[in-house]
């Protein structure tokens, strides 16, 4: 998938979720360019701090880029930023890869005990955390009822197994 | 149906070709002004994209739906991933995202099976 397409689907959801709405706005009103952070705010009507805050998030997950020269008259730095977005696909499979962990991690710990928990507040404990209040909940002193987290753990096998074929088909790509 | 569900609709069963901004407010009966502001929460709320393009000379807009990543959960587009497990109440044990996604990938939230 080249960049811009990459940008129109799941790569916007992706910089939505790492810099929110308005950093959609930035990325659009970037396009190719390479543009200062003053040039920016002015093109997306957003403060200058907003843009730079935005500009350092996606330089943090390799989406943006920056070189910087001296301004002669007033010594200080300019920074002329860019994207890079062909970097994208790998920010999604690195991503994809980060999920895939992150579920393994919780179908473990899904594994590895009973839960419990109380109507009252649907707060969920371990087995250990219901023993040490011996079974009845901390805020109303009502039983706690064990947990059948079965369908979770099924979900959640089949899950990983789904992802993982097709993240091992797009690294293949 | 309200609006914004029919014009998410619209959008959607016009699949790859995508839909004129201009063409979904006729459809939908309303007035260009209405038929924008609909196109802009269906893209803030992430559901469609718009891409601008040339139309009889007039710059407008085509509108897709965005391929839902259902299947990703919350996590692929969670702005804490990298963080996931690092910082205080942050991980996979006690994200209420996860788990309100969890339960619904799982049944779990139509029967009540779980909690």
């Amino acid at each position: 998938m080249e960049g811009d397409d990459l940008l129109e689907s799941s790569g916007i959801a992706i910089i939505r979720g790492i810099t929110g709405e308005k950093g959609v706005i930035v990325v659009r009103a970037m396009g190719k360019e390479e543009l200062t952070d003053e040039e920016l705010a002015e093109r997306t009507n957003l403060k200058v701090n907003i843009v730079r805050s935005i500009l350092y998030k996606l330089h943090d997950h390799g989406l943006a880029t920056y070189r910087r020269e001296r301004d002669k008259k007033t010594g200080w730095y300019i920074y002329y930023w860019r994207l890079t977005i062909d970097r994208l696909k790998d920010v999604i499979l690195q991503r994809k890869r980060l999920v895939i962990k992150n579920l393994k991690e919780r179908l473990e710990y899904e594994l590895g005990s009973k839960f419990f928990f109380c109507p009252c507040n649907g707060k969920r404990y371990t087995y250990e955390e219901a023993l040490e209040h011996n079974f009845s909940c901390p805020d109303c002193s009502g039983v706690m009822l064990e947990i059948d987290n079965s369908r979770i753990i099924e979900a959640l096998k089949s899950q990983i197994e789904k992802l993982e074929k097709e993240l091992s088909s797009e690294e293949n790509q | 149906m309200d609006l914004l569900k029919e014009a998410y609709e619209l959008v959607k069963a016009s699949g790859e070709k995508g839909i004129l901004q201009s063409d979904l407010w006729k459809a939908l009966k309303v007035s260009s002004r209405e038929g924008s502001r609909i196109a802009l929460k269906l893209e803030r709320d992430g559901l469609i994209y718009r891409k601008r393009v040339l139309h009889q000379s007039r710059w407008t807009y085509r509108l897709f739906a965005v391929e839902r990543r259902e299947e990703w959960g919350p996590c692929l587009v969670c702005p804490e991933l990298k963080e996931c497990g690092k910082k205080v109440g942050v991980n996979v044990r006690e994200c209420p995202k996860l788990e309100e996604w969890l339960l619904r990938i799982s049944g779990s939230l139509d029967d009540g099976s779980e909690k």
